[in-house]
């Protein structure tokens, strides 16, 4: 039991580097902020049509009766009156909330309350675009990473809050050049990263337990692909999708190969070097889908960051027991020199 | 610290919780709990002989010797999901559906007289999706009020 309990907190709360936080602060904030500025990625292409403004004020001009709240939107909205419809100039200003509040979590000013400010206006914004029409999944998991991340010590680095901190220090210490002095690992790093992997993991494994619950195995006979790939590939004008769907040979394996993807997933967290297959098949997989099927599910491909931190140590540790033998340490992270656990980061982070 | 690891783990498990939570029954509900939602699409198995129809918009203007001309979901100023069921809805023969579809064209594309579904329907085979499709086939006409059209006609025949 004990044994299973430090297993448990070495996976969730090994000391991992601050900087690994902060960079997956810049690439999932600068993601969600381009497709806020950028109507015709958001809206046109498909990524997110909710964080599009001309879709924002679209959807506040329809008729009532084909608003139908989600929780979520409720939940945010309480204030106006639980379940009350948001106004176009409500919405405009929640839109520009959210990039205010973005480009400050980008640069790293009060980090935390910025970050938390911009999931809660996407939150919004998304949710109210899906009170009006079918659900899409492209941002579910997205917007959950971004809470994740305002909850991190994900502004410990690389963000003026920590100029700030450091330049206070200096002063204080009365030394001539500000310098790092917080350590660069914290236990408080670790556990954003573990639960944004399990979130992909538990998405791949909801759908493949749907495959085998509406289909069996069945699901895999080539031919289920083949009139998904042309139903998409048809109606949206896409040569690559008619192309797959008269080969059902092709068809056949790729439906294997994604059954074996989603149903394994977990191997890439829980094996680590197993990442070096599971992240090259998962992006190829969603620019297949892509390309193909024309649904773009780009969040989750930004989101395979979350597998660089593991990748990068496994090949450095790789590289140092090359170089200096069977003594090197296992984590190289932890090796470098200056760089110990830190006990007191910010944060539920 | 431990305070900290006891809040982070405490949202960990929540999360996940949830997110699981989408894949029983307790809280599969086509996304009422989003974030948190399952990932049912494209699960339903298909077999060879299912058959694909693609519904067409044409419209035909006002005017003696006019061709008519396809028209997407941006040319009426309909998302692509609203459109679809849109003309899915006067291809099924509603008549409020044709009546909307009337209204959306007279405000997005006006100077019309009829609008045509056209109904394109493709198999899939024991080698794959086949390719042409059968044969293209008009499937409802709806007469708009334009200045040579009787108006209010509604849908006026099925498959003709």
């Amino acid at each position: 039991m004990r044994r299973a309990l430090r297993a448990l907190d070495r996976h969730w709360f090994e000391p991992a580097r601050l900087t690994d936080l902060a960079a997956l602060r810049w690439l999932f904030v600068a993601t969600e902020l381009l497709l806020l500025l950028w109507p015709y990625l958001s809206n046109s292409v498909g990524v997110c049509p909710g964080c599009s403004l001309p879709d924002q004020l679209q959807r506040a001009a329809t008729v009532q009766s084909n608003f139908h709240p989600l929780p979520a939107l409720k939940l945010l909205f309480f204030p106006l009156g639980w379940g009350a419809r948001p106004t176009a100039s409500l919405l405009r200003g929640v839109w520009w909330l959210a990039v205010a509040s973005g480009v400050a979590g980008l640069v790293g000013l009060f980090t935390r309350p910025s970050l938390l400010v911009f999931a809660a206006t996407n939150t919004a914004l998304i949710a109210h675009d899906y009170s009006y029409t079918e659900l899409h999944h492209t941002e579910a998991v997205f917007i959950i990473a971004l809470w994740t991340l305002a909850l991190a010590p994900s502004g410990a680095r690389w963000s003026l809050d920590a100029l700030r901190r450091r330049r206070r220090a200096s002063l204080d210490t009365g030394a001539s050049a500000p310098r790092v002095s917080e350590p660069s690992l914290s236990p408080m790093a670790r556990w954003p990263l573990r639960l944004i992997q399990w979130l992909l993991v538990a998405m791949y494994l909801s759908a493949f337990m749907a495959k085998l619950r509406n289909s069996g195995l069945a699901w895999a006979n080539g031919y289920t692909l083949s009139y998904f790939l042309a139903r998409d590939g048809l109606s949206r004008g896409l040569w690559l999708g008619v192309w797959l769907a008269q080969h059902v040979t092709i068809d056949r394996l790729m439906s294997v190969v994604t059954l074996l993807f989603e149903g394994t997933f977990a191997l890439a967290v829980l094996l680590p070097p197993l990442a070096w297959v599971y992240v090259p098949v998962g992006l190829a997989l969603h620019t297949g889908i892509w390309v193909a099927q024309g649904a773009p599910f780009l969040q989750i491909m930004v989101m395979y960051a979350i597998f660089i931190p593991t990748l990068r140590d496994r090949w450095v540790g790789r590289h140092r027991r090359n170089h200096e033998g069977p003594a090197a340490t296992r984590s190289p992270a932890a090796a470098r020199p200056g760089d110990q656990p830190a006990g007191s980061s910010a944060g539920i982070g | 610290m431990r305070i900290q690891k006891a809040l982070a783990a405490c949202f960990c498990a929540g999360v996940l919780a949830a997110q699981v939570g989408t894949m029983g029954w307790w809280l599969r509900s086509k996304g009422h709990y989003w974030p948190f939602i399952d990932y049912p699409m494209y699960s339903h198995e298909h077999s060879p002989g299912d058959t694909l129809n693609f519904l067409h918009v044409r419209l035909v203007p006002c005017g003696p010797g006019v061709s008519s001309r396809e028209v997407n979901a941006s040319d009426l100023r309909l998302s692509y999901p609203i459109f679809n069921r849109l003309i899915e809805h006067v291809a099924a023969g509603k008549p409020d559906a044709a009546t909307d579809l009337r209204e959306v064209v007279e405000k997005a594309q006006p100077g019309n007289c009829t609008i045509q579904v056209w109904d394109k329907a493709y198999i899939v085979g024991k080698t794959g999706l086949e390719i042409p499709g059968l044969p293209l086939r008009r499937d409802v006409s709806v007469s708009v009020g334009g200045p040579h059209a009787p108006a209010g006609m509604g849908v006026r025949g099925r498959r003709s």
